[in-house]
């Protein structure tokens, strides 16, 4: 309301200033009254000045108290009049307060001059001080400024009225007292006027002041206020950001900025009120999710904690789609909830962020799937990165696998090339073409070739390495194989025995072994290009030529037999093939070799004459010739064949001959003369042959084989003389021959008889001579154990055939004897007991006999029991067994085995016999009491048993008969002699050896070795 | 008494063998001798119902085993012995696992060993 008055005051209740007044209209409120007042008192006083000169001036001249006029008064009147005027005119001119002064003090000095100058009646003058103080209690309403001017004045008519009273005391005539009395009423009078005027004037100027001062206020509170609000409005109008504000409820746009409403498509701010997020969204958002869905969790979410800030994809009213990044806050206005945001367009900065997704993604493909290593090291050989191609090259599963191998300490790469490649690449900032040989996971090298650069940071620094790696190591195996291969081709080439050439597509000579030039007496630079075909014969040149020409450029092998005429004019023939060296489908030249052929052609040459020769001599020659194959069918016959049995060689050849040229009676002995050449035999007969006429002829024929390179014989060939004239002289010759033939037949049988019989002795000897003469070498070769081998070996032979001789006789003399013995049981009983003694010494005898022969045969026996693994202690723990009764109480046996495990092949059964043999020997050499030490060493390869005893022991004279068979000490009967040579043949044949060593009367000692593991 | 006694046949190339084994076994069987394996198959035609064959192993043409496995064949149902003044040589031993022969005897003969034999097969 305050604001309404303060408005309306200026316009309303300003009153209107006089038009001489207009200098005031700026003035304040009081200021303007106050200018009013004194103005319109101002003409007052004029006014009633005027008359009031009048008026005196009447009366002066009229009364008769006055001698005309009174000048002093009159002219204080004018003086005071033409001072209004004064004021009246500096008011007007804008000097209020000199005008509003200059009044008052005029008026009171007008008063004070009238009172002094008055001649009037005491009381009349005194009384005019109450125009003084009715004049002072003017004062509040001309001070505009300073309320202590009202002290001032009070103060100065107090002074006047004082030096007033005192200058006109005599004048006056009142008493003393009444003086004081009446200046100290008329001074407190004034004071008092004073006093009241001056706190007026304070209280009025105070509220004034407060009044406008509360005035002032409210007017700049409300300046303030309607300056912030347009304030507002204008940044919300005019901010670049777009800003939109809905409800919370209903979603509706209630405001919206121009640069909402121009991002947003609309056509205008109407337009774009009441729509909703909808309405300027894309169906669907980047998740995937329905913008609506969407919409309503964000809003939920601004709601709930205040605001939120998110991006959204757009679509204006054309369809175009746009990124923004949406700032949602929640605010509440008069109690009522809303909604405020603003977006920020950030379709570029998504734009430029999906090609950068976009290119990286292409990036990563390229390095992910790029076949060549792609990697990132640091210098100190760190792998920052590494494409599956590297992990794959080095054969490892994954880049954490990859990423545990340290560069620098473990063996990457070989030879130490990364200090190699580190101090090129720090010098250069790049290598180039960089070979290195790296090791795989599984410790394989190979060969790598790698770019790459050193990436710096601005000070240079290296901050790593980034190249590209190719695995070269087929490359270069394949390089070094064709290396090797094209070395391994110069090497043959060089070495070769045939010439070998090479020539271009077009057929120029590109290179020849030296081979080659030495067969066709050409160098290397003459052989080149066309040059060959200069050493080429002249007869063959053509051919060759024309050869060559229409072979090159095809893809298929030629071969030709051609000359060279060397320079010293020897011929060489050589046979030259050529083939396409075929590149990716495409001849690249050909190669080829010449062979020296010279040698063949010059046979074949021989062949040629040697078989014309021959045809021609057979043709001409005067025996019929026939030539047949294993199959008897005929091969050739010649021209005296045709003149004798009247065939054409072409009605013969290739039919079985003798089925057309022989009687069936013949058949056979034709067949067998054949089948001999088959053993290559030569044979002379006779054959009657029938010619195409039907005569027949007798022709002796020379049968012989053909035989061909090989060895082989290939048919045969006879050359027949006709010999019927003969046949027929030779029948009457033949009668007178028989008888003489006869005795010579006889004879010869004879002849050949003892002939045969010489021959199979004379064979026979010979036969024998080789045994002996073998028997004597192998003696004289070997040692005496060997002599006595051998000797045992011979003897075997002998004794089996020896012991198949005796048995029989044996078994006639047992036979005999049991038919004997039959015989007498059953007709002579009387006789038994004379004849049983002697029957019983026979039986004896054969018993005796046959067992000598038996153990003969163990010489011959090589029995085929097969070989058991032995215990060699067992066997002569079992051997002890057999002796326990000529041993008890007479020797003491001392066994002192080998701990060590063995293993022996060996025959048990005939080991046993060994054993026995010599244990029977130590037992039966003690007569009375002794020992026998039985101690057996194992080595690796033996096994030693040491046999001792303590009995009678072997005198010098015997020991080297001991092993002969039949040498025994022992009476007869008790003995064969064969025990130590059978013993021996045993060890032989287990590959042992058996020592003894004797002195008479102390014992013996046997030493047998035999070896382990095998026989 | 031709019926009563089984008939043997024994080969030898020593006439006095045969002769002392006729004399000696003649009481018990019925022998028959030959003085090679040649003959000895001819008897053994002859004499089909000829049940045991003993022979000479080392004999002039045929050896005693060559006989027997002539004979073997035509005669499966004969028991053939060798009687030999070798020992055992692989070529019996051979025999003797092929059950080409039953059993060979040592010369000089032991009679009871043969007879309990060719006993112990009747």
């Amino acid at each position: 309301m305050g604001i309404q008055a303060g408005e309306k005051g200026d316009t309303t209740y300003r009153f209107k200033l006089p038009k001489v007044l207009s200098y005031y209209n700026k003035s304040d409120y009081t200021t303007q009254q106050k200018a009013r007042f004194i103005f319109y008192l101002c003409i007052a006083a004029i006014v009633g000045l005027f008359f009031l000169i009048l008026s005196t001036s009447y009366v002066q001249i009229h009364s008769a108290e006055y001698d005309g006029i009174y000048f002093p008064v009159i002219l204080a009147e004018i003086i005071v009049l033409i001072l209004f005027i004064g004021c009246l005119f500096l008011l007007v001119k804008g000097y209020y307060n000199i005008s509003s002064h200059l009044f008052i003090s005029s008026a009171i000095l007008c008063v004070w001059i009238v009172m002094w100058v008055d001649h009037g009646e005491i009381v009349s003058r005194l009384d005019t001080i109450v125009i003084i103080l009715a004049l002072l209690n003017m004062a509040p309403l001309f001070i505009t400024k300073y309320k202590s001017t009202i002290l001032i004045y009070i103060l100065a008519n107090v002074t006047i009225l004082i030096v007033f009273i005192l200058i006109l005391k005599d004048q006056i005539k009142l008493p003393n007292s009444s003086i004081v009395d009446y200046i100290i009423d008329t001074s407190a009078a004034m004071i008092f006027t004073g006093i009241v005027g001056y706190n007026i004037f304070r209280i009025n100027k105070e509220s004034l002041e407060k009044v406008e001062f509360d005035n002032k206020e409210r007017k700049k509170a409300e300046e303030a206020l309607k300056h912030s609000e347009m304030f507002r409005r204008r940044v919300f109008d005019s901010s670049e950001i777009p800003i939109v504000v809905m409800e919370s409820t209903s979603f509706k746009y209630i405001d919206i900025n121009p640069a909402a409403v121009k991002m947003y498509g609309f056509p205008s701010h109407e337009a774009s009120l009441g729509k909703t997020p909808l309405d300027v969204s894309a169906p669907v958002q980047y998740d995937g999710t329905l913008s609506s869905e969407k919409a309503v969790s964000y809003i939920e979410k601004a709601l709930k904690e205040g605001s939120v800030t998110f991006e959204w994809l757009h679509q204006r009213p054309d369809g175009e789609f746009w990124d923004a990044e949406v700032h949602l806050l929640s605010f509440k206005s008069d109690e009522e909830t809303l909604l405020q945001f603003s977006l920020i367009d950030i379709t570029e900065r998504k734009k430029i962020e999906s090609e950068l997704r976009e290119s990286e993604l292409r990036y990563r493909t390229l390095f992910e799937n790029a076949q060549t290593g792609i990697y990132q090291t640091t210098p100190e050989g760190k792998i920052l990165q590494s494409n599956p191609a590297i992990i794959k090259m080095l054969g490892f599963d994954s880049l954490e696998e990859l990423n545990k191998r340290d560069l620098k300490t473990e063996k990457v790469f070989v030879k130490s090339t990364r200090n190699n490649f580190i101090e090129i690449i720090e010098k250069q900032g790049f290598v180039k073409d960089f070979e290195a040989e790296w090791k795989k996971k599984n410790d394989e090298t190979i060969i790598i070739r790698e770019n790459a650069r050193a990436v710096r940071d601005a000070e240079g620094k290296t901050l790593y390495y980034e190249g590209f790696v190719e695995n070269i190591t087929e490359r270069k195996q394949a390089e070094k194989a064709l290396k090797e291969s094209q070395q391994l081709f110069q090497a043959l080439a060089q070495v070769s025995p045939v010439g070998i050439f090479r020539t271009n597509a077009d057929g120029y000579t590109t290179y020849v072994n030296p081979k080659w030039m030495e067969l066709s007496g050409l160098t290397f630079e003459e052989a080149i290009g066309d040059g060959w075909l200069t050493a080429v014969h002249p007869e063959d040149k053509e051919m060759l030529r024309d050869n060559w020409k229409s072979h090159s450029g095809k893809s298929e092998k030629s071969t030709a037999e051609y000359r060279f005429i060397k320079p010293d004019g020897s011929i060489v023939w050589v046979l030259g093939n050529a083939e396409p060296e075929i590149v990716d489908n495409k001849i690249k030249g050909y190669i080829g070799t010449i062979t020296d052929i010279t040698e063949r052609k010059l046979a074949e040459k021989e062949l040629k004459e040697s078989e014309e020769k021959y045809r021609t001599l057979m043709e001409s020659m005067n025996e019929v010739v026939i030539m047949a194959d294993n199959d008897h069918r005929v091969k050739y016959v010649n021209k005296k064949f045709t003149e004798k049995l009247g065939y054409a060689p072409e009605e013969i050849i290739g039919k079985i001959g003798y089925k057309i040229l022989h009687d069936t009676e013949d058949y056979k002995v034709i067949e067998k003369a054949n089948s001999e050449r088959l053993n290559k035999k030569v044979s002379y007969y006779e054959v009657v042959f029938i010619a195409k006429d039907g005569r027949r002829l007798d022709f002796l024929v020379n049968g012989a084989p053909v035989i061909d390179t090989e060895g082989k014989s290939i048919g045969s060939i006879g050359t027949m003389v006709d010999i019927t004239e003969k046949k027929i002289i030779e029948k009457e010759l033949e009668k007178h021959r028989n008888h003489l033939e006869f005795l010579v037949k006889d004879r010869t049988e004879e002849l050949a008889t003892s002939n045969e019989e010489l021959l199979s002795t004379n064979e026979e000897l010979h036969n024998q001579r080789e045994e002996l003469e073998t028997v004597l070498k192998n003696l004289q070769n070997t040692q005496k154990q060997l002599v006595q081998a051998e000797k045992m070996a011979s003897l075997g032979v002998l004794a089996s055939g020896v012991a198949h001789e005796i048995n029989n006789p044996l078994n006639f003399i047992k036979g005999g004897i049991f038919g004997l013995e039959q015989y007498f049981d059953e007709n002579l009983k009387e006789h038994k007991n004379e004849v049983s003694p002697l029957i019983e010494g026979i039986n004896i005898g054969v018993e005796r006999a046959a067992n000598i022969v038996t153990s003969l045969n163990h010489y011959s026996r090589r029995d085929d029991s097969k070989l058991i693994e032995c215990d060699i202690h067992s066997i002569i723990d079992n051997c002890l067994v057999m002796f326990r009764n000529q041993i008890i109480n007479r020797i003491d046996i001392k066994k002192n085995y080998s701990p060590k495990m063995h293993s022996l092949y060996g025959n048990e059964g005939k080991l046993h016999q060994a054993m026995l043999n010599i244990l029977s020997n130590a037992v039966q050499a003690i007569d009375n009491k002794g020992i026998i030490n039985i101690k057996t060493t194992v080595s690796k390869q033996k096994i030693t048993i040491l046999v001792s005893d303590t009995g009678c022991g072997i005198s010098a004279e015997n020991m080297p008969k001991i092993f002969d068979p039949f040498f025994t000490t022992k009476e007869a009967g008790k003995g064969t002699g064969l025990g130590l040579s059978i013993t021996f043949n045993i060890l032989e044949e287990h590959n042992g050896t058996i020592e003894f060593e004797s002195s008479v009367g102390h014992g013996s000692t046997v030493k047998i070795t035999l070896p382990l593991n095998k026989i | 008494m031709m019926d009563e006694k089984i008939t043997i046949l024994y080969v030898d190339d020593e006439s006095v063998n045969l002769k002392l084994f006729e004399i000696n076994f003649k009481k018990k069987f019925n022998v028959l001798t030959a003085e090679s394996g040649a003959e000895g198959l001819e008897q053994l035609k002859v004499n089909p119902h000829t049940i045991v064959v003993i022979s000479d192993m080392k004999m002039p043409g045929m050896n005693g085993i060559d006989f027997i496995r002539l004979a073997k064949k035509d005669f499966p149902h004969i028991r053939f012995f060798i009687l030999t003044g070798f020992d055992i040589t692989e070529e019996i031993a051979d025999a003797l696992n092929e059950r080409l022969i039953h059993k060979y005897f040592r010369k000089p003969f032991n009679m009871k060993e043969i007879e309990d034999s060719i006993l112990e097969f009747l």
